[in-house]
């Protein structure tokens, strides 16, 4: 065991020693500190408190919606505010003792009223007794228009809006919105990303009335703004007429008037070793990110490359992650240590939110976005990997492969979408096209036994391919609604309705080349050696949707009566697609050494689908409601859709000249129950039963057969009939509405079965070669459920600690023939686990995670022989400032893989880093990162699926050392 | 004789002038919600009774939407429940009335005493109008039709002497566009037959009004063979007789609470379709002035807003709806910066439906109801004052909890 200092706290006297397991030590030290720290803040036996009651100077009541707040002298930073009660009295506490402070009291309309007091210990408690406040008003006496109040008013309302002045609330000067929202009272800022106030989950964190920078992550704004560009962050109460205490909750961040332009970014480069021997591999990473906004448009750049296995989807996933307030414990936007290879990604875009109409206007949006997200990755994999197949009850046909490969991808999105929404109708215009190039070059052996007879064949293979795949989407969504005030007359036909239409061109073309060579040791006359070239595999495709919707058909037919309060409704989508295949194949003649045709796969087909489906869906809701008390609802749901579904697919090979049509009645139907007891809970519970049809392809009804691959023959089954899936859903779901520590459960079944089942029936020969039928079967199905429970505990302001726990089980029957034997594969699964998270205010944020998964296959046909395995992982994850500008930050996860009868292989993966902040508004960083500590890991497949297991090795990216240098540019502001 | 004659005729000049000065100059009462005087409970509050409404399984009800208040009960419609419930005046549960009534009203028929309810949501034949008749305890007594007329009737306000006042109903046209016409806004019976249509109102010159309002309020009591009016958005009361519609006063509000005089007289039907939209959300603007009681040189009012204060937050905590103004002094004071003191036990006696609604007002008390989650609340929240309980809200608090039925607050206030 070796004894790690540098991650060690400053201030911790302990020595932490770190074995794979024992992190609760380690945990322990953090704490230990942490607790030191909290404890030097505040003394709560030293503390004292004033109290007083506030009343109109004039006119004789007592001013219930005054903001009382006490300030320090030395520096007027903010130590605790209060409102008054139904009697105008407040007590603001705890307040320290012997520290000169004042109280400031102040009212929408009033002159502030001071007073400079100090609490000792032999007086900790002041009474102010009644304070009258005086009116704003000018020597005539007129009321004057409210002035703006020296003293910062913490809080206060604003008719309907509950508005928090930054200015009145000192932070650090580097602080975000995210760090003054923690400081507010009622708000909680939650590990997941969750914001709630009072308890209440805020729907949207919006800026000056807006989505920020085209994402509803509320991280972009908090985690950017600075504090001082913040003029108010508000908070509103959507209106409940029934019951004051239920509400729908948003946050809205209004900037400062001369800050409502700016720009904020981060460029970043580092540079690092994969370890500290010679022959290292260099490493490196470079981010940028560039957002500025103004009143009317907000755009963002983003750009990153590295090699490190740092991947990013999309726009957002870099946005988060250049955060100014950096990454915290977020492992987001880390090193994929699962991935298979060292990736080697460049990735960028660009987003633009423009809104065309002010904001405020009811039901008034005018809104473009436009965004372009390109990725380029490269990657090396090499993998090892084991595959063990049940033929009978005693027979085991085992592949050991090894194979290496060089990937490369280039993905270009780009995306607009025009936004219009007014009192009567709603506009959704949008187009999007992506284009995705890959090239990949592999190379690979296996040898194939069987048990009780040895080594049965073995392959080598080289090949090189290249496809580029084009694809545009277009389309719109218009909705007609009823104007929303009062005075529509309801005697005219109801005239609400949506309309949709999308298309998308879809265009592929690629080459490729291979070359197999097949050994046989029993039957050598099977030997093969192949060469083959694809000329080309080219495809074009076009595909209509359309949907249409008219909601109020009952109205259209029987007016305003009631029909037992029954709605209805009539919808229709109609799909037409058309896919052409071009595929030119030529195999090398071994005895003219010439490539000629290869004639049993080259074709040209024309494939056409119509899918037309029409609904007509009966929903009603019962509603029971006592103000005051409970909420409650119970709707049902009924749809019957008829789906028409026609398949075509000429071919100029005569074997995939095929069509059939079907028609399949596909209804579903949901029922849901929801109970909210104002002030204690809200439980939901859903039952829903779904159908759909899965129709065969012409890939398995007639395949075409390579004869150069032994190995594998596809036979087909031109009788293949639609396999019919149903399932029934439950789920429950449980919120506490509590001001304070709320928890939550959400749960669910699955059960479902599969009609018609289209399997693969497989006959194997002695030499491993397989032949497959498909076929339809009866008998599969399926049960899954989980739960998980959240629990969020706030001990004061300070300290938080939220705890989850999980449990899924999953159990499927999947029967198929193999050597004519019906065998049903049972396969169970179970999983779970749970999590700790501390936090103290911004100094500490203690993760701890646990995960176990437990995998078995039985095989029913075969004397119930089994394929098991499992997985368990335990984590930890560290982050601590201290001192100030310094982060520390490590995770650590001790990883457990076990298949079949085989060893366990465990792994633990190591990251730490640290983190300095510098220059003058914190603008620039250094990081130091340490990943993989240890030199540990492993990129583990292990999966069972039917009569397979699957267990093998990738290369992984392991152990690299990096320093990084970074700078946050930012101005708000002119 | 001649000088005689000139000053006589100067006199009688000047007298038929100051008349005629008199009758067109309608004094302005300023009203400014903000500048209003509040104080103690004790101060203003003579008696106050706290009557909970008796919870049982099938007395549960939601909120008080409307409430009858007659010699020997409380009538209350409840739309949760969609029920008429009957209470004695101690509280004591009578009788609940459910059934095929969508939106339930309820209203006391002076002459036969009784209670009539009627199904008037959606009004799908103004000639045969479903109602039943039950007694003041909740006794069914009889199902009978009536025309819209015979219901405005028993709707109508008791001037003494067989007279009866109505109001009148505008009914927009299908299309939303007002025709020009004419129309009275008040109606006199005597007896049953129609005596007199008075308060004219040109429709295209009020389009705000009928729009909006479609009809005046005219409270629920008279005094002395007249009822009080007053029209919505320019605030003008009149006191109204069988014969005759006089001016009083106009209650002018702060620019800030109130709309502009062009928009109120405007026939711009896209000026007003806007202003609607406003008012559907405006927490400040004054629409409406009612519930007009005199008591020797007090007036009561509440000044209405278009949109329910759904809380105590904001606006609807920070503005003021019913008041009390001396017609001597222009003193204004307002219910809802009364402070709850010992008096009231330092439980609340308004709420946000008085607010909207105003107070109800019978028999020289006021009557407001607060729901058992407030009461409950404020007892928890005021337990270091030691408040003294009178027995009926000790035993309230004994048995009951905060999902009970609201408590009817009875007030009488001082002179």
């Amino acid at each position: 065991m070796k004894k790690l200092h540098f991650y060690i706290p400053a201030g911790c006297k302990v020595g932490c020693h770190v074995k794979n397991s024992r992190l609760s030590i380690f945990i322990f030290c953090l704490l230990f500190c942490s607790g030191q720290l909290y404890a030097q803040q505040t003394d709560s036996l030293k503390t004292g408190h004033v109290t007083g009651k506030v009343k109109d100077s004039v006119y004789n009541f007592m001013l219930i919606s005054a903001t009382v707040a006490v300030y320090r002298d030395a520096d007027s930073s903010l130590m605790q505010f209060t409102l008054p009660n139904s009697f105008g009295e407040f007590t603001v506490k705890p307040l320290p003792l012997n520290v000169p402070l004042h109280l400031v009291i102040t009212h929408v309309g009033y002159k502030p009223l001071f007073k400079r007091f100090l609490l000792t210990k032999s007086e900790s408690i002041l009474d102010f007794g009644l304070l009258y406040m005086y009116q704003n008003t000018d020597k005539n006496g007129n009321l004057l228009e409210e002035v703006v109040v020296k003293a910062k008013v913490p809080m206060r309302m604003n008719g309907d809006t509950l508005e928090f002045n930054a200015d009145a609330f000192r932070l650090d000067s580097n602080a975000t919105a995210e760090d003054l929202m923690r400081r507010l009272p009622g708000f909680t800022i939650w590990g997941d990303g969750d914001i709630t106030f009072n308890g209440k989950k805020i729907n949207a964190v919006l800026v000056e009335g807006k989505p920020f920078m085209g994402t509803s992550d509320v991280t972009i704004a908090t985690q950017n703004l600075p504090k001082g560009a913040l003029d108010k962050i508000q908070v509103y109460q959507q209106r409940d007429e029934k019951n004051p205490l239920d509400s729908t909750l948003y946050a809205n961040i209004k900037l400062k008037e001369d800050k409502k332009t700016g720009y904020f970014g981060k460029v970043s480069a580092g540079y690092g070793l994969s370890n500290l021997s010679p022959g290292r591999d260099k490493r490196y990473v470079a981010d940028g990110m560039l957002s500025g906004f103004n009143r009317k448009m907000q755009i963002t750049t983003v750009a990153a490359g590295n090699n490190v296995n740092k991947l990013a989807s999309d726009v957002d996933a870099l946005l988060r992650n250049s955060s100014f307030k950096g990454e915290g414990a977020s492992l987001e936007y880390q090193s994929n240590f699962n991935m298979r290879g060292v990736n080697r990604p460049v990735m960028g875009g660009v987003r633009l939110q423009s809104d065309f109409i002010a904001e405020g206007q009811f039901r008034g949006i005018s809104r473009l976005n436009a965004d372009y997200f390109i990725n380029h990755n490269a990657t090396d994999v090499i993998d090892t990997s084991l595959e063990r197949s049940l033929i009978t009850p005693d027979t085991v046909l085992s592949r050991q492969s090894n194979s290496s490969s060089y990937n490369q991808s280039d993905d270009q999105r780009a995306g607009v979408q025009y936004e219009r929404a007014a009192d009567k109708y709603s506009l959704n215009v949008s187009a999007s096209g992506t284009i995705n190039e890959d090239r990949n070059k592999n190379q690979s052996s296996s040898i194939q036994e069987k048990t009780g007879i040895g080594v049965v064949n073995k392959n080598s293979s080289v090949s090189e391919s290249r496809n580029i795949a084009k694809n545009m989407q277009a389309g719109f969504s218009f909705s007609r609604r009823e104007p929303s005030f009062y005075g529509n007359s309801n005697k005219r036909v109801p005239t609400e309705f949506t309309v949709g239409y999308t298309i998308t061109i879809g265009d592929n073309s690629g080459k490729s080349q291979s070359q197999n060579n097949y050994e046989f040791t029993k039957e050598p006359q099977r030997n093969r050696n192949v060469s083959r070239v694809y000329d080309q595999r080219n495809g074009n495709s076009v595909e209509h949707k359309f949907n249409v919707t008219y909601p109020r058909l009952k109205e259209l037919i029987f007016g305003r009566r009631g029909v037992g309060g029954i709605d209805m409704e009539l919808s229709a989508s109609y799909r037409l697609f058309q896919n052409d295949n071009n595929d030119a194949v030529r195999d090398l003649d071994t005895t003219t050494h010439d490539y000629v045709p290869n004639t049993g796969l080259t074709y040209s087909r024309t494939e056409t689908v119509r899918d037309f489906v029409p609904k007509f869906r009966l929903s009603k809701r019962f509603y029971k409601g006592l103000t005051n008390r409970y909420n409650k609802y119970f709707s049902v749901n009924v749809n019957a859709a008829q789906q028409y579904y026609n398949y075509a697919n000429n071919s100029t090979q005569a074997i995939q000249n095929l069509g059939y049509s079907y028609q399949k009645f596909i209804p579903d139907a949901s029922i849901e129950y929801f109970n909210h007891q104002y002030g204690q809970y809200e439980v939901k519970y859903s039952l829903d039963y779904k159908t759909r049809a899965n129709y065969p392809t012409v890939w398995q009804m007639a395949p075409l057969v390579d004869a150069a691959n032994p190995l594998y023959v596809p036979k087909g089954n031109r009788d293949l009939k639609p396999e019919y899936q149903q399932d029934v859903n439950f789920k429950y779901s449980f919120t506490t509405r509590k001001p304070k520590n709320p928890w939550n459960v959400d749960a669910g079944i699955t059960l479902g079965k599969i009609t018609g089942n289209i399997v693969d029936s497989s006959l194997y020969d002695n030499s491993g070669g397989r032949t497959v039928y498909m076929i339809n079967i009866d008998g599969n199905k399926y049960l899954n459920g989980n739960v998980n429970i959240r629990k969020a505990l706030a001990i004061n302001k300070a300290n938080t600690f939220e705890f989850g726990i999980r449990y899924n089980n999953g159990l499927s029957n999947d029967p198929r023939y193999i050597d004519g034997i019906l065998n049903t594969s049972v396969n169970r699964s179970q999983g779970g686990g749970f999590n700790i998270n501390y936090r103290n205010k911004d100094i500490v944020q203690l993760k701890l995670e646990q995960g176990l998964n437990y995998n078995n296959a039985e095989q029913r046909g075969f004397r119930n022989n089994r394929f098991k395995s499992n997985s368990r992982y335990t984590r930890a994850i560290v982050t601590l400032q201290f001192p100030k500008d310094l982060v520390w930050s490590s995770n650590i996860t001790y990883n457990r893989s076990v298949a079949g009868g085989a060893n366990a292989i465990n792994f633990t993966i190591w990251n730490a880093s640290l983190t300095y902040r510098f220059l003058k508004e914190n603008q620039a960083e250094v990081k130091f990162s340490a990943l993989d500590l240890l030199r540990q890991n492993k990129g583990i497949t292990n999966t069972i699926k039917g009569n397979v297991q699957n267990f093998g090795y990738s290369n992984v990216l392991q152990q690299y050392f990096m320093l990084t240098l970074a700078y946050y540019p930012r101005k708000f502001g002119k | 004789m001649k000088v005689i004659s000139s000053q006589i005729c100067g006199c009688i000049i000047c007298i038929i002038l100051f008349f005629e000065t008199n009758a067109q100059v309608i004094e302005k009462l300023r009203i400014n919600p903000a500048i209003s005087y509040g104080g103690n409970a004790s101060e203003y509050i003579k008696t106050i009774e706290y009557i909970p409404l008796e919870t049982t399984k099938e007395s549960l009800f939601g909120a008080v939407s409307e409430m009858l208040i007659t010699d020997s009960s409380f009538i209350i419609s409840d739309l949760d429940t969609k029920a008429l419930l009957f209470f004695t005046r101690s509280g004591r549960f009578l009788q609940k009335i459910k059934g095929k009534i969508v939106y339930p009203s309820a209203w006391l028929d002076k002459k036969s005493n009784t209670i009539l309810v009627c199904n008037t949501f959606p009004l799908t034949d103004p000639h045969s109008i479903p109602c039943i008749r039950y007694s003041l305890s909740g006794k069914k007594l009889q199902s009978l039709s009536l025309t819209r007329n015979e219901l405005d009737l028993i709707r109508g306000i008791d001037l003494g002497n067989e007279y009866t006042v109505t109001r009148t109903n505008y009914d927009l046209p299908v299309d939303g566009k007002i025709k020009d016409t004419t129309l009275f806004l008040i109606s006199t019976y005597k007896g049953g037959s129609l005596y007199k249509r008075i308060f004219p109102f040109n429709t295209l010159e009020h389009q705000l009004f009928f729009k909006q309002n479609r009809s005046l309020n005219i409270g629920s009591m008279s005094e002395n063979g007249s009822v009080y009016v007053v029209t919505p958005f320019d605030h003008f009361l009149y006191k109204v007789s069988k014969d005759k519609v006089t001016p009083m006063y106009q209650f002018v509000f702060p620019a800030n609470r109130t709309l502009p005089r062009g928009i109120i007289e405007s026939k711009d039907s896209r000026v007003i379709d806007s202003v609607q939209k406003i008012l559907a959300h405006d927490q400040n603007i004054i629409v409406n002035v009612k519930n007009i009681i005199f008591n020797g040189k007090k007036m009561y009012f509440n000044a209405g807003v278009s949109v329910y204060p759904y809380s105590d937050l904001g606006s609807g905590g920070s503005n003021q709806f019913n008041f009390i103004y001396d017609l001597n002094s222009g003193k204004l004071t307002s219910f809802e910066r009364f402070t709850p003191d010992s008096t009231t036990c330092y439980l609340p006696f308004t709420s946000l439906r008085s607010r909207y609604w105003g107070m109800d007002y019978f028999d020289g008390f006021f009557y407001t109801n607060i729901s058992s989650l407030n009461i409950f609340a404020a007892k928890g929240a005021t337990k270091s004052k030691n408040p003294n309980y009178p027995p009926v809200l000790q035993e309230y608090f004994n048995t009951q909890n905060s999902r009970s039925n609201p408590v009817i607050v009875k007030m009488k206030l001082k002179e």
